[in-house]
């Protein structure tokens, strides 16, 4: 599903060079949910950012569902992220001033031929999913960090897509609130067999996972 | 989309308060200027109806003559001028363009009464200023003794009373006088920005004694030496005085130099305004962007093109533009409604003002969130996203 | 503290050169229109180097002759001003003039002239600086020679560098004398002109001795600056001759200062004028034409102060006041806006001569002189209020708003959603 041949990413500025990623060779199978650890600054942040096509490394060759995507021109990254990506991050990024609702249908509004009825449908299914359809009118800033969490999971889930990618999902939250989200992660997995990468700091919720990789200093160690 | 901003901008507005008021005075300023300027530009595009180039005006004073002396004497005075070569045609006129106006009239036509300007005017006068005729003819030495006062209309004031029908041959009254008319005449201007309005040429009375001429030359450009030539020829044995012995063109000069100066001050003023718009606006506009990268960064994620993100800052100036404006709008319909800017405003103008004005806005908008919009779009997700 | 605020206003404008560009640029061209209007303002009504009485300098330029209920109004002719003007007990003098133009022709270059005819008291009332010669008398104007008082512009024109006085120059085909050379008076002002002649040159002054209605006007210099006695005086002579001029009931007379022509709301009566209505009218309009710059600017405020929420937030944690912040920041924007404010007037000062060759260039023969708007100390120093005002005004509402900022929330640097 994906796979990763040779990546570099590194940051130049005027005086110092940073090699953030070295040669890193990786794949990852269909319907895998995998964890990615590793310390502070290790570049397992980089590397989720170029899985996601956020970001595009110095060296080598990203191909994801078959795609060699490494080509891609703004429109057509921009429509793959779209169809088949879905993200999720540390400090959720929801947009205060959109609702519950709104903010959950983001992604199908960058989507050709998706009507608002429909838009409005999908994104109550997938509120539902998270557990979270009575909140669906409230505003981010209304609900606790477990339960903007799970708007942003109902974010990302609402285009069906292939991949999420997961940066620190539980890293802002109680273990309590962790373990929901966790498990919402887990049951997505195994229900629709959608991939998962998630990036943490947290063993306990690493085990829960099928493989863990380990990041240290731009490079995998096992 | 449109939805989805005006969502995104109704939570803003309270963060965007300043802006709209900002939008909500520059639109009244704008409309007031547009709208006050606008009638007066676009007179500047339409015909005089006279060809003033080669005319000139003379004025006399006789201030010991008796009534009949004066008559005799402007009677010499159009001799003489006649005899200069470089004169073609003698007119004493009341009415003379860029320097003095006819006078209104209470005009009634069945009934019917209205203003009219009337500008009263000899045989020689169409020749003089080349005023064109649509219908029939000028009055001439034939309508002497004639039992009603012969007039030719202007085709402003054939349109108004008359409408496609033909107006020759039919009679009006204004104050004691009944008068026919025997001529339609191009619209005629006072000048190049005043207002067209209708109004009719009445024959001047044998017994008037008017002192003051329009001649048509066959060559003015040395005027200093027509001007001699004049004085040289204009000589009587009475207390006389040239009170003005001048080419149209200079005039027209004097006639306009107010409105020119007038106009450039409007300008001046309206581009010191728009500048300041433009600067507020696009400080505030590279301030809220800036504040919005993780938004960006997001959106991207989300599956959003640049050109997405650059449509979608673009389309949300459109909509705050919108929301500044409305009310301004509502207050300018209401000013127009009440006909509060009486004749600055009339007809289609008034509309035409709203219209531009609001477009200029739009536009003035938009080019302050091109450049702001232009970087957002080029902002890198990966970092936007991580930059907390 | 102060020396502390100024020093880092500085560091602040340079570190900020996008928004510094912005307000500066918006700050000084406001401060340049502000001073043109001004100085042209005072050009028409305040009191400059030739008319330093003009506070008690009233100018007559208008009857109202009622005849059965009818109005017909005009200037005055010179007989009537003689007769009923001249000579009134609360003026120190009375002068009549008139303004005509002349347009000359010298060796082939054509200029048009500013004429005035007027009596020997103009020169009484105003204050002239004779580089040649001497003004025309009483002798002269009785006598109606044909003498001229010319501007150093005109003797240019005329006689280039060399010597006026003595010469002659012709004016409508008749040869003057040239008994005088002055510096040119301000433009705009009731003392300019190019050539000053006797009003008895012209031949019909006294061709309708009993017509009220002419073409001149009178300037009273009043003793006092009791102007208020004068119209009063006016108005009683105005009583009295209401039955000896035949054919009107009675005749008004307007006679008001450049200000009070200026500031009263109708010229239709002859009463004393309100300075109330007119100031409110001036205000609103002033409000509304800098309603426009100072949105901007506090827009502009709120967008550089918001730029500094960090910087805010460490002042705070340290123990910084929400007053010490709003004192800092309105002083920097004091700062700001008076920068601005001196780069403005220093634009007005071109300005105002590019607007004076703008205003000539409409007429290529009658040019109004260069100096014509000259920035007075009044000027400069109401344009310097109008910019503390300016800075102190947009400053205020930003600095009160970022300084109730939430201090966690400043230092986060507020680049959340």
């Amino acid at each position: 599903m994906i796979q990763l041949s040779n990546i570099e990413k590194v940051y130049r500025t005027k005086t110092i060079e940073t090699i953030a990623l070295n040669k890193v060779n990786l794949g990852i199978n269909k319907g895998e949910f995998v964890a990615i650890m590793g310390p502070s600054g290790c570049g397992k942040s980089t590397l989720l950012n170029i899985m996601g096509l956020l970001d595009s490394p110095t060296a080598g060759t990203i191909s994801l569902d078959g795609q060699a995507v490494t080509s891609f021109g703004d429109k057509k990254l921009a429509n793959f992220r779209n169809k088949k990506l879905g993200f999720i991050f540390q400090s959720y990024h929801l947009i205060n001033d959109l609702s519950v609702l709104d903010n959950v249908e983001l992604p199908l509004l960058y989507r050709d031929g998706v009507s608002g009825s429909e838009r409005r449908k999908r994104a109550m299914e997938a509120l539902e999913k998270v557990g979270l359809s009575a909140r669906m009118k409230h505003y981010p800033n209304q609900l606790s960090g477990g339960q903007r969490q799970r708007v942003a999971i109902a974010r990302a889930i609402i285009g069906d897509p292939e991949i999420i990618l997961a940066d620190e999902p539980t890293g802002n939250l109680d273990s309590v609130m962790g373990e929901e989200v966790i498990n919402i992660l887990l049951n997505l997995n195994k229900t629709d067999g959608t991939t998962i990468v998630m990036v943490t700091h947290d063993e306990h919720m690493a085990n829960k996972t099928q493989r863990i990789i380990r990041f240290f200093d731009g490079q995998q160690v096992n | 989309m449109i939805s989805h901003l005006f969502k995104m901008i109704w939570k803003r507005k309270g963060k965007n308060s300043f802006l709209l008021l900002q939008l909500f005075v520059s639109f009244l300023a704008l409309f007031l200027f547009i709208g006050l300027n606008l009638k007066k530009f676009s007179n500047y595009f339409k015909p005089l109806g006279y060809v003033y180039e080669n005319a000139w005006v003379l004025e006399m004073e006789f201030p010991n003559a008796t009534e009949a002396q004066k008559a005799e004497l402007i009677d010499a005075v159009k001799q003489k001028l006649t005899s200069v070569k470089e004169i073609e045609t003698v007119s004493v006129a009341q009415a003379i363009p860029f320097y003095r106006w006819g006078k209104e009239e209470d005009v009634k036509y069945k009934n019917q009464v209205s203003k009219a300007m009337s500008f009263e005017v000899d045989d020689n006068y169409q020749k003089a200023l080349d005023i064109k005729l649509l219908e029939g003819r000028w009055f001439s030495s034939k309508d002497n003794g004639a039992a009603k006062l012969p007039v030719v209309i202007t085709k402003d004031l054939a349109e108004r009373e008359f409408g496609s029908s033909s107006p020759l041959g039919q009679t009006f009254s204004f104050g004691e006088t009944q008068a026919v008319i025997i001529g339609v005449s191009k619209s005629f201007k006072e000048n190049t920005s005043a207002d067209v309005q209708p109004g009719f040429f009445k024959r001047l009375a044998d017994d008037k004694t008017v002192s003051r001429f329009v001649l048509k030359t066959r060559d003015n450009t040395d005027f200093l030496s027509l001007d001699a030539k004049i004085r040289k020829e204009l000589n009587f044995p009475v207390e006389f005085k040239i009170s003005r012995n001048q080419p149209l063109i200079w005039l027209k000069k004097y006639a306009h130099k107010l409105d020119y100066i007038q106009l450039s001050v409007a300008l001046i003023v309206f581009a010191f305004l728009v500048l300041n718009v433009f600067l507020g606006v696009s400080g505030v506009f590279t301030y809220n962007l800036s504040k919005r990268k993780a938004e960006v960064g997001l959106r991207v994620a989300m599956g959003a093109s640049s050109s997405a993100i650059l449509k979608q800052f673009l389309g949300e100036t459109m909509v705050l533009t919108t929301l500044g404006i409305v009310p301004g709008v509502l207050i300018a319909t209401q000013l127009l409604i009440m006909q509060y800017f009486g004749s600055y405003m009339e007809g289609y103008y008034g509309p035409l003002s709203l219209i531009l004005s609001a477009l200029f806005l739009y536009l003035l908008m938009l080019s302050c969130a091109l450049y702001p919009s232009l970087k957002a779009a080029k902002v890198q997700p990966a970092t936007a996203l991580h930059e907390d | 503290m102060m020396k502390n605020y100024i020093k880092i206003a500085f560091k602040v404008m340079l570190r900020k050169k996008y928004y510094t560009a912005l307000s500066l640029i918006g700050i000084s061209f406001t401060i340049m229109m502000v001073t043109v209007f001004a100085s042209f303002i005072d050009s028409v009504i305040g009191a400059n180097a030739t008319e330093v009485n003009r506070n008690r300098t009233l100018i007559f330029d208008k009857v109202s002759m009622y005849k059965a209920g009818k109005e017909t109004a005009s200037a005055p002719s010179y007989p009537f001003i003689e007769k009923y003007v001249a000579g009134l007990e609360s003026t120190e003098y009375v002068s009549a003039f008139t303004d005509i133009s002349y347009v000359s022709d010298v060796n082939g270059r054509l200029q048009g002239h500013h004429l005035k005819l007027t009596d020997e008291n103009f020169w009484k009332i105003m204050t002239f600086d004779f580089l040649e010669g001497k003004p025309f008398h009483q002798t002269e104007v009785k006598t109606g020679a044909r003498v001229a008082v010319i501007t150093e512009k005109a003797k240019e024109y005329f006689f280039n560098d060399q010597q006026a006085v003595g010469k002659s120059i012709a004016v409508y085909g008749n040869s003057y004398k040239v008994i005088g050379v002055v510096e040119p008076a301000v433009g705009y002002s009731k003392a300019y002109a190019d050539i000053y002649l006797p009003l008895t040159t012209d031949t019909s002054v006294y061709s309708k001795p009993n017509e009220i209605s002419g073409s001149y006007c009178a300037m009273l210099l009043a003793k006092t600056s009791d102007l208020k006695k004068v119209r009063t005086e006016l108005r009683g002579r105005m009583r009295k001759i209401r039955n000896h001029v035949s054919g009107v009931d009675s005749v008004k007379a307007y006679a008001f200062t450049a200000l009070e022509q200026f500031s009263k709301s109708s010229s239709f009566r002859d009463d004393e004028p309100e300075y109330g209505k007119t100031a409110i009218a001036l205000i609103v309009v002033l409000i509304l034409f800098m309603l426009i710059p100072a949105i901007s600017l506090i827009n502009l405020n709120l967008s550089r102060i918001g730029e500094r929420a960090e910087e805010i937030g460490i002042r705070k944690s340290f123990g910084a006041t929400s007053r010490a912040v709003i004192n800092q920041l309105v002083i920097e924007n004091i700062i700001i806006t008076l920068v601005g404010g001196l780069v403005g007037l220093g634009l007005a000062i071109y300005a105002s001569q590019l607007l004076v060759v703008v205003i000539n260039s409409f007429d290529p023969l009658f040019k109004i002189p260069e100096g014509s708007l000259i920035l007075s100390w009044r000027v400069f120093a109401s344009s310097l209020f109008s910019c503390l005002l300016f800075g102190l005004l947009s400053g205020v509402y930003p600095a009160w708003k970022i300084s109730r900022l939430n201090v966690i929330k400043a230092l986060r640097g507020g680049n959340n959603l």
